[in-house]
């Protein structure tokens, strides 16, 4: 009984997988061999693991049904075509949409474990794992050390201002040391290291994004989103941010929203394509995804007959 | 951090901990309510307060304490943070030298050991970690007091009088207010315990200090105008005497105006909406019922009266909430209704027919206003019986209309539709009403329209002053409408002008930057300057006296920054999309501004107009000043009918000229402010009905100005 | 500055080559239209016969001009328009400061100097507005005391902390505060609040904290509501950022909106204190009229005396134009002008100051 189901399974696969690269068909040997093209197999537990992950944003319906395992220590580049909830489900991943009104969330996101979405989930703690750079840099208007020292001093890993003077614990020491390495990380200690107390406004685009990048290390997470990091920079700034996020994956794992296709093959180890309708289509190797996808669609949007 | 244990991601959920720290928070606010009550007199003071605060203050200890020692897993900081060490320090301070100078009398040495104490307390408050820091000082604190008032130290008959003040502080005043402290000091720690202290708990307790401090604000909000309309209801209400025909008409339109705006539905709607529709639908029913009493009230003859208000069983109708009601019908039906161009030559004539006929009606009663007579042609008046026919023609066929409809038969097609019969209808009706009010003559007998005597409201209607009557502020409203109307035709031009100006053609320089500075000045120049103002610079020029037409001015330079800030802003928000459309058209800048832009932004000017002649409607200070009317005026001012004009040989050759407006006359808060310098004891209930009338009016053009700024709003987000 | 006056050299220029670019009729239509309204505000200043003559000239060149060029006579008048706003400010200056002018050479700087004979007695010819700006500022301390904080507490509500249902009934409301007239509240004050803070303290009606706490209420919803719109301006994206580090919503709003915003809530605060300094009718009606310094200590805010606004309000009936008294109303109004205007100054300067620090300056 065993054997013959495995070789139909496998005749079965066969013939499907000649049909679906010749063609977009409808019916159940396409939702077959969809779930096949999202899930990919890799070494460790997954860090992340989203099951069944539904948005709406009101009436709209932005993403349908994502289940994806992220895998630790590299990169994973999200890409598609405007629209098509990329950055929706990043913002999932550390409950910013909690902040976004009418938007509602079904499913399961999966941390080390926990599912983020139970009830009585510590959002403070769950921010403080997971960090996130933002498309726009938005740094505070405050100095550049105040910006990137403002994550611990706020979780009150580093203390600082008169109560801790007073009781001889103040950290300065301990933060200057942080501010540094953190912004040698970011590849912006060299152009601001004389001028650590001067507004961060004042800094250029490119710059800010660092900065922005150095608060969010100053945290230590385990997780980093990044969505669009480089989309408002010069293309100067742009390959510094991408040399960046390759260095990063040493320690984090950095997922990233792009809709620049080269900027994702250069840099992930591996690629998601979203497409229209808030569907995930294809999740596996960045040389698979871009050489010889198995969706047709994912290959007409790769090639770029549409997007 | 803390050392006290690793944070876990997701918490388990209501501990008993947490649910205590909640018992503590409720207390807190009970005892806090207990203290307002006692200040109100609501409840009286006595010592078992002591003993609420004491069990307060053990509480909120405990909460501390089991927190540090007692396994409980919460994230405190190291040590507590500044604001809670200065808020202790200077607590502890006060209290210390209160008690040692005075209870212990040892007067300036008290305030020394006080000097020591605080700040010991507050250096005990930074070291301790941050749970036994924002509970245990508090404890005791909230526990002493509570002592205090208990063992009587501090009871109801003791008084304190400081010399530096004349006054005496009883303790009728002294154990509310404590309880008040002892509450919030109280309720804010248990806040921060009840999310485990730390950067959590912290937010806790600051939402928990401004959401009271809201509660406070809104609460005084409520307070003032229940206490107002309580008190003025009655005075506003005394006396008054209406027909049950018109009470019942009145109630009817009431009742389909609010059954057509918004949504009746409760259930079609959503968020804010759900309230707004169960408020309509509570409306609507409340006026079904009175409409149902009152008919029930005409067909058996019986008078309703209260203690104030009598409701005659009379069918006839005034002419003038006549005329009101079937103007806001028309407006109703003019809305709903659709163009009617008939195809078949029938049609068309009775289309014809039906315009005729309502010129006819318009003409002849405007003729009756013209001429000031009763046309009648053998002794029997046209007017109405003209319109009675048309109209009843109109409304048997609006009925058919109605009755075919509801059967489902189809009609001629040189049938008008409903809207057009029941507008022709109520027309008819509107022009009796105006026959009516010009010529005074009834219309009808036992069932049709009176021209007087429908309604008659002594608070509203009379004289404040005058034999044998019940004091009312007609005089003052009277005048009040005169010198805002002056007002809004003196500021609204100029301000729409130079609104215009300043953000169509001029550009950036030194004077527009000089009368930014100057519209901001003006903004915020007290109102009683402006009175000077006019004094000094009006009054002169105008008679010598103080005059409405002054008050009409100073009025108008006030009303005169606000429209101009809300045009210009109106008028900035209007996308340059639109003006270079324009322009790409070839057409050229004026004529963009005046088809454009000025329609474009007539709703935020129409909005800003509103509200500021709510504001201004309200204004006392200058028109003491300028308009210095009689104290209670014993007529109202007659405008309208003192317009002259002369032709001289000297220039200025044609003189136009209103000695009316040049009199001194009253207005609503003038009125409310003489009531109060008039100081005899018995017109203060006169004060609260005019606080009420003036309070109904001011609110009636904040409520119009919201609602059409969200009117406004939402067309454009259409 | 001479950045200032280059550009209006410039601007003078190009409107003399406008001029010049205009046809006869226009050209002669503008003139007209400028002397005429000129004439009437000169006539109407020095109360000549020939205002109204001046008046329906400027009539009648305005409808003549709307007729046959129309453009160009709106421009016109709208210009003058504005020209009329700019003027207005300028007339109550000057105006109350020539009606001031005898009393302040009569008493010089005693009127505001505390330190001289800072007594007020008409009928003994001693104007001192000393006893009303110290009645002025013990009150507005206490309003300021009031609204200050509350306001910053509302502001932050219904900005940051209140869920949006409850926002749409909050901010309502705090206009609502706004919107009754201050006659009512006095009346309350009055009727209610006097006699029972007397009562309870033994005092004389009138007490200057009871009316501060009036006030302050009145001057809460000016705060809350410009405090509230500089905290809505607060960039989503920069709270967002603050959010994505696990920081709460309570260290957002004060590391980042409060700081973000701070120049609006201190104007919001200014502004209300302007508002209380300049309030009048509720402190008129509740006040004692006894126009001395605070007994037995100056800060005694359970005594009742005068303030700058009700001095003027109560004294208009008893004074005659020309008079010392009635000059020294004029003093106080000018005194109020004074303030006001320099608070408005002090908030635009930190307004000011606070962008360049949001551009990234410095």
């Amino acid at each position: 009984m065993t054997e013959s189901s495995v070789t139909t399974t496998t005749e079965r696969t066969d013939a499907d997988a000649v049909t679906s690269s010749n063609e977009t068909t409808t019916g159940e040997s396409d939702e077959r061999t969809k779930a096949e093209w999202r899930e990919y197999t890799f070494d460790g537990e997954p860090v992340l693991s989203v099951e069944d992950l539904n948005v709406w944003y009101g009436d709209a319906h932005a993403l349908t049904d994502i289940s994806i395992d992220i895998p630790e220590k590299s990169v994973t580049a999200l890409i598609g075509p405007s629209g098509c909830g990329k950055s929706t489900f990043l913002r999932c991943l550390n409950r910013m949409n909690d902040r976004i009104k009418g938007a509602s969330v079904e499913g399961e996101v999966t941390f080390n474990g926990q599912n983020i979405y139970a009830d009585g989930t510590n959002l403070v703690e769950l921010r403080k794992r997971i960090g996130m750079v933002f498309q726009h840099p938005n740094p505070f208007p405050k100095s550049i050390r105040e910006n990137v020292a403002y994550g611990p001093r706020k979780h009150g890993d580093l203390e600082r201002g008169l109560v801790p003077r007073l009781l001889g614990r103040d950290d300065k020491d301990r933060e200057d040391e942080l501010v540094e390495q953190c912004l040698r990380d970011a590849a912006l200690w060299d152009e601001v290291e004389d001028r650590l107390d001067d507004n961060a406004l004042g800094l250029s685009g490119g710059q800010q994004q660092r900065l922005c990048i150095a608060r969010c290390l100053a945290v230590d997470p385990e997780v980093i989103l990044m969505d669009e990091p480089a989309s408002a920079l010069d293309p100067i700034a742009t390959a510094k941010i991408e040399d960046l996020i390759e260095e990063l994956a040493e320690e984090y794992t950095v997922i990233v929203v792009t809709h620049n296709m080269q900027q994702a093959a250069r840099i992930s180890d591996q690629t998601a394509v979203f497409l229209t309708g808030g569907e995930l289509v294809e999740f596996d190797d960045t040389d698979k995804i871009f050489e010889n996808p198995e969706s047709q669609r994912v290959e007409d949007y790769v090639t770029g007959k549409f997007g | 951090m803390s050392d006290a244990y690793e944070v876990q991601l997701v918490d388990s959920g209501d501990t008993t901990y947490e649910r205590s720290a909640i018992g503590v928070v409720v207390g807190s606010f009970g005892a806090f309510m207990l203290g307002i009550a006692a200040l109100f007199g609501w409840v009286s003071t006595a010592t078992y307060f002591g003993g609420v605060l004491l069990a307060l203050g053990i509480a909120t200890g405990m909460l501390g304490a089991v927190s540090r020692w007692g396994g409980v897993q919460t994230t405190p900081d190291r040590s507590s943070g500044l604001s809670a060490v200065l808020i202790q320090g200077f607590l502890w301070t006060a209290t210390t030298g209160f008690v040692a100078s005075n209870t212990l009398e040892l007067g300036g040495l008290g305030w020394i050991v006080a000097v020591f104490v605080g700040p010991l307390v507050g250096a005990l408050t930074l070291m301790t970690r941050e749970d036994l820091g924002t509970t245990m000082p508090t404890a005791a604190f909230v526990g002493f007091v509570g002592i205090t008032i208990m063992t009587g130290v501090i009871s109801p008959s003791w008084t304190w009088e400081p010399t530096a003040f004349d006054a005496v502080i009883p303790g009728q005043l002294a154990i509310p207010l404590l309880m008040m402290v002892g509450g919030l000091l109280a309720g804010q720690s248990s806040a921060i315990a009840y999310d485990g202290f730390g950067t959590r708990g912290r937010q806790n307790g600051a939402f928990l200090l401004i959401s009271l401090v809201v509660l406070l604000t809104l609460s005084v909000l409520a307070f003032l105008l229940v206490f107002v309309f309580e008190r003025g209801i009655t005075v506003v209400l005394e006396n008054l005497t209406i027909g049950a025909g018109t009470a019942l008409l009145l109630a009817a339109a009431a009742l389909v105006v609010s059954v057509r705006i918004g949504h009746i539905n409760p259930a079609a709607a959503d968020g804010t909406d759900k309230i707004g529709s169960f408020v309509q639908l509570a409306v609507v029913t409340v006026l079904g019922l009175v409409a149902l009493a009152l008919a029930a009230a005409i067909a058996a003859n019986h008078t309703i009266s209260g203690d104030t208000v009598t409701i005659e069983p009379t069918s006839t109708v005034g002419a003038l909430p006549g005329l009101l009601v079937g103007l806001v019908f028309l407006n109703i039906l003019r809305r709903s209704s659709s163009p009617w161009s008939p195809d078949t030559d029938a049609g068309r004539t009775v289309a014809r027919l039906i315009a005729v006929a309502v010129g006819a009606m318009t003409v002849l009663v405007f003729l009756e206003f013209l001429v000031g007579i009763e046309l009648a042609i053998g002794g029997m008046a046209i007017v109405p019986i003209f319109a009675l026919t048309v109209g009843g023609v109109s409304a048997i066929v609006a009925v058919a209309t109605g009755g075919a409809r509801v059967s489902g038969r189809t009609l001629p097609t040189w049938v008008p539709p409903l809207t057009w019969t029941g507008g022709v209808t109520v027309g008819a009706f509107v022009i009796c009403c105006l026959h009516a009010v010009f010529t005074g003559s009834a219309v009808g007998g036992a069932v049709g329209i009176a021209a007087n005597g429908a309604v008659d409201w002594p608070f509203v209607m009379n004289p404040s002053q005058g034999l044998g009557i019940q004091k009312g502020v007609m005089p003052a409203m009277v005048g009040t409408i005169w010198v805002v109307l002056g007002a809004v035709l003196f500021a609204v031009p100029l301000a729409v002008g130079a609104a215009v100006f300043l953000t169509e053609y001029a550009e950036d320089s030194l004077f527009t930057r000089a009368v930014d500075i100057a519209t901001n000045g003006l903004w915020s120049t007290p109102s009683i300057v402006f009175g000077l103002f006019g004094l000094a610079f009006l009054v002169p020029r105008f008679g010598g006296n103080p005059s409405i037409f002054a008050a009409q001015l100073v009025l108008g330079f006030m009303l005169l920054p606000l429209v101009l800030i809300t045009s210009r802003e109106a008028m900035k928000s209007v996308p340059d999309e639109y003006r270079d459309a324009s322009a790409a058209l070839g057409v050229s800048k004026w004529q963009t501004i005046r088809s454009v832009v000025v329609p474009a932004s007539m709703p935020g000017v129409i909005t800003g107009v509103i509200l500021g002649v709510g504001r201004i409607a309200g204004e006392t200070a200058p028109l003491l000043l300028v308009l210095n009317g009689p104290n209670f005026p014993t007529s109202s001012p007659g405008i309208l009918s003192s317009f002259m004009v002369r032709v001289s040989p000297q220039p200025p050759f044609i003189h136009v000229s209103n000695p009316a407006l040049l009199e001194r006359a009253s207005a609503l808060p003038y009125q409310l402010y003489a009531v109060i310098t008039a100081g005899v004891g018995a017109e203060e209930s006169f004060g609260w009905g005019t606080a009420l009338v003036l309070l109904c009016v001011v609110l009636a053009f904040f409520a119009m100005g919201v609602a059409s700024r969200r009117y406004f709003r939402s067309k454009l987000h259409q | 500055m001479s950045q200032a006056a280059s550009q209006t050299s410039r601007r003078t220029l190009s409107l003399v080559r406008t001029a010049m670019d205009l046809d006869r009729p226009s050209l002669f239509l503008v003139t007209a239209q400028i002397l005429l309204i000129i004439g009437t505000f000169a006539g109407f200043v020095v109360q000549s016969t020939l205002t109204m003559l001046f008046l329906y000239g400027f009539l009648l060149a305005a409808a003549v001009g709307w007729v046959t060029r129309q453009a160009l006579t709106a421009k016109v008048v709208t210009f003058l328009m504005t020209a009329a706003t700019l003027s207005t400010l300028g007339l109550i200056g000057v105006f109350l400061i020539l009606e001031a002018i005898p009393v302040v050479r009569h008493a010089g700087l005693d009127l505001i100097w505390p330190f001289g004979s800072n007594e007020w007695s008409s009928t003994q010819g001693q104007f001192s507005l000393v006893p009303m700006i110290w009645g002025t500022l013990l009150t507005t301390i206490v309003a300021i005391v009031i609204a200050a904080p509350f306001g910053v507490a509302g502001a932050l509500f219904i900005s940051e902390i209140a869920p949006d249902w409850l926002r749409e009934i909050v901010k309502p409301a705090v206009e609502l505060l706004a919107g009754v007239p201050s006659i009512v509240y006095g009346f309350i004050g009055f009727t209610i609040i006097n006699p029972y803070v007397g009562n309870l303290l033994s005092i004389n009606p009138g007490a200057l904290f009871a009316i501060g706490l009036v006030i302050g209420f009145m001057a809460l919803p000016t705060v809350i509501s410009v405090a509230e719109d500089a905290l809505s301006a607060v960039p989503e994206s920069m709270k967002d950022g603050s959010m994505a580090m696990g920081a709460t919503d309570w260290q957002t709003m004060k590391s980042v909106s409060i700081p973000t915003a701070f120049s609006g809530i201190s104007a919001a605060v200014l502004l209300g204190v302007g508002r209380a300094i300049g309030e009048t009718m509720a402190a008129t009606v509740m006040i004692s009229h006894s126009r001395r310094l605070p007994k037995p200590e100056l800060y005694n805010a359970f005594d009742s005396t005068e303030t700058l606004t009700t001095l003027i309000a109560a004294s208009y009936g008893h004074v005659t134009p020309g008079e010392l008294f009635w000059s020294a109303l004029f003093a106080a109004g000018v005194l109020l002008m004074v303030i006001v205007t320099g608070l408005g100054i002090v908030s635009e300067l930190v307004e000011q100051r606070m962008h360049r620090k949001l551009r990234g300056g410095q």
